[in-house]
């Protein structure tokens, strides 16, 4: 059972629900809450946000298949 | 006979468990190696020591992190010594092999979304590079490659609350970056700009009086 009193608290659930630290029966009741709570909704949908868009700003390969032909060709080898 | 069936079994076994992970392989090890050159060679050695272990691999388990965990050891093995780029050593670094009771949890709640508006593409990156090396890693783990605490903490060998301690540490001094960035880019922090003029105004109302 939640029971969220405090601002920072809730700070501290949204992070651990993203860190997949809560345990299934408070995640479930993590979730509804935020279906029902705007003020978790808004802490949920900020905290989604910002990890989304540090996963995106993120230097990635363009392409791997060359690499992953490379590795074929080394390994793979009749 | 007996030995081409086995190579065929481990030949599929790699190519359908172990290949798809090649581009988060190098995403990490870009991340670690500074170029995607270097990352690419440590990711191909990677491959080549999962490929000569893989009978210890069981079908179906988690091969990604077993692979993060090889990547690992290989550039703290190997890598690292031949490297180039000078291995980073600082306050953070140093305090991160002291974690003691640091058992926070933070996310990012206090980021703000307009920090990301001037930025371009590789200020993420930058910013992420510039952590001590303990730090960058975790941060990859976690926030980029999605392992929980108790992956993390298999991957790099350290007990989970090391890994909690290390994530705490690691996200504040990424929010630091990049807010410093974004304000040496034309973002303003308003935060609590409406309070204080409020109450400046009620002060300056209350002079009046």
């Amino acid at each position: 059972m939640i029971n969220i009193n405090d601002h920072e608290e809730l700070r501290k659930l949204v992070g651990m629900y993203f860190d997949q630290q809560l345990d299934p029966p408070t995640q479930t009741a993590f979730l509804e809450k935020v279906d029902s709570d705007p003020d978790y909704q808004q802490a949920y949908q900020h905290e989604l946000m910002i990890r989304s868009k540090i996963k995106k700003h993120i230097h990635r390969p363009v392409d791997s298949s060359q690499l992953v032909q490379a590795i074929k060709n080394q390994i793979l080898k009749p | 006979m007996h030995d081409k069936t086995l190579k065929d079994k481990y030949d599929t076994l790699f190519e359908e468990e172990l290949l798809p992970h090649v581009s988060a392989l190098q995403t990490f090890a870009y991340h670690l190696t500074y170029n995607q050159e270097d990352a690419d060679d440590l990711v191909q050695e990677t491959y080549l020591k999962a490929y000569r272990f893989i009978d210890k691999y069981q079908k179906g388990t988690n091969a990604k992190a077993w692979l993060f965990k090889i990547l690992k050891n290989a550039f703290i093995n190997e890598y690292r010594k031949k490297s180039k780029q000078p291995s980073k050593v600082d306050f953070e670094e140093i305090v991160a092999y002291h974690d003691t009771d640091d058992h926070q949890i933070t996310g990012y709640s206090d980021l703000r979304e307009e920090i990301f508006l001037h930025m371009m593409g590789d200020e993420v990156t930058s910013a992420i590079n510039s952590l001590p090396i303990d730090f960058r890693t975790v941060i990859l783990l976690c926030d980029i490659e999605g392992f929980t605490y108790e992956e993390i903490a298999a991957i790099i060998d350290v007990p989970i609350g090391t890994v909690r301690s290390r994530l705490f540490r690691a996200r504040n001094l990424l929010k630091e970056k990049l807010t410093k960035y974004a304000l040496a880019h034309g973002y303003t922090d308003v935060r609590g700009q409406k309070r204080k003029s409020a109450s400046s105004d009620e002060t300056r109302h209350q002079e009046e009086e």
